[in-house]
């Protein structure tokens, strides 16, 4: 990567590391892992640069790349022992990213549980309708249909409903 | 209480909205010591390690040196061609898998590089199977043969004993291949106290390439492909 790449990816990533902190929340139960797994995902992009053509929004990108990073990750195909990675000064982002998407609302914390209980590609979908992607670009992101994403969305919608219901009952039953 | 996704989306907003106002205010990512500190990872790493390359090398050099220097011995040369064309394949065949890891493109689309990942994977188990498997008849005789005859002169084929020898090797060798299937499969999960040999015990069961297979075909239910 040249210099002005680096520089130009530097502002890039700055804009939109969010991201890398939302998929890492949605993808690793723990800090440590977390900060572990940002750290992979900006690696990644970093790497995966030079191949980034413009073709689709940087946002998009990024989100393929770190989404494809945190499945890996997930299925074990990226996880490194943890004294092999140098851990970067990334605590103060960390704990940016652990301050605001902690101090979760009882909703949050009930739909995090209930994402725990989804397989990696359903984390993902469920993430970008989250973030507020219409149909057409989670289709751009995951590689399936639009159609496939509207029905999968709703499938999402029923199956989080019924959680909540099953998780009120016994609230319900000792109010 | 009834909550919908709609007002989770919403209330999820408004996480998010904080999250990127608090990230603004730092720079520890992509700052210019964080960049340099990639590239040189990115320099360190190359297609194959330096020392996995050097050993590689100076393995097919002995091993090139023996084979001129025992031309006119069959059978000590047919030994060391067998070695030879085992290390070769060996080698050529976990350059060109880290090449082919190196060259995935993670701005794909999650479905199709995730596939993509699950074909290296199986492709990655069944060079190990192959190399560990073969390697137990190629490691067994050749090896044991070549290594004594270069490091301590003696030509083991001459050795009135050796066919004996070769026999009991050639079966025990032999046998190890189903036997390593049969208790991978058998007692793999109470055996693996270790990641490492749990991985080897999953290769050579072929659990690894079933759940490879079967995550292949997960991620096309999920595209809609079958």
């Amino acid at each position: 990567m040249t210099r002005p790449d680096e520089a130009r990816f530097a502002g890039l990533l700055r804009e939109h590391k969010a991201i890398l902190h939302k998929v890492a929340f949605t993808y690793a139960g723990n800090p440590e892992d977390r900060r572990d797994l940002v750290q992979e995902m900006a690696i990644q992009l970093w790497r995966s640069f030079p191949r980034f053509d413009g073709r689709v929004k940087f946002s998009t990108w990024a989100y393929r790349v770190s989404m494809n990073v945190a499945v890996s990750w997930l299925r074990g195909e990226h996880r490194r022992p943890r004294d092999t990675v140098p851990i970067e000064d990334l605590e103060h982002e960390i704990a940016a990213a652990e301050s605001t998407l902690g101090e979760a609302s009882d909703n949050m914390r009930v739909l995090r549980g209930l994402i725990e209980g989804l397989d990696e590609l359903n984390r993902a979908l469920i993430l970008l309708y989250l973030d507020g992607h219409g149909a057409d670009e989670i289709a751009e992101i995951l590689g399936i249909t639009p159609g496939n994403v509207t029905t999968r969305v709703n499938r999402l919608k029923q199956r989080l409903q019924e959680g909540f219901a099953r998780l009120e009952q016994p609230l319900e039953k000792t109010a | 209480m009834n909550v919908t996704l709609e007002d989770l989306r919403s209330e999820w907003a408004g996480h998010a909205r904080r999250l990127e106002e608090q990230l603004r205010t730092t720079a520890q990512i992509a700052r210019e010591d964080w960049i340099e500190r990639q590239r040189e990872r990115v320099r360190a790493a190359g297609p194959f390690r330096w020392f996995e390359m050097a050993v590689w090398i100076a393995t097919l050099i002995l091993l090139g040196d023996f084979l001129a220097g025992n031309a006119g011995q069959p059978l000590l040369f047919a030994s060391a061609l067998v070695l030879d064309a085992w290390v070769i394949a060996t080698g050529v065949t976990a350059i060109r898998q880290q090449q082919a890891v190196r060259s995935l493109d993670y701005g794909q689309p999650v479905t199709a590089l995730q596939e993509r990942v699950e074909a290296l994977r199986i492709a990655r188990i069944r060079a190990f199977n192959v190399s560990f498997l073969t390697g137990q008849i190629v490691w067994w005789i050749p090896f044991f043969v070549v290594l004594v005859k270069g490091v301590a002169g003696v030509n083991l084929y001459a050795n009135p004993w050796f066919v004996q020898f070769a026999l009991v090797n050639l079966a025990a060798g032999a046998a190890i291949i189903p036997m390593a299937i049969w208790v991978s499969r058998r007692f793999g999960e109470r055996l693996a106290k270790t990641s490492a040999i749990r991985h080897i015990a999953d290769s050579i069961a072929g659990r690894d390439i079933a759940a490879a297979r079967e995550a292949i075909e997960k991620l096309r239910r999920f595209a809609g492909q079958a």
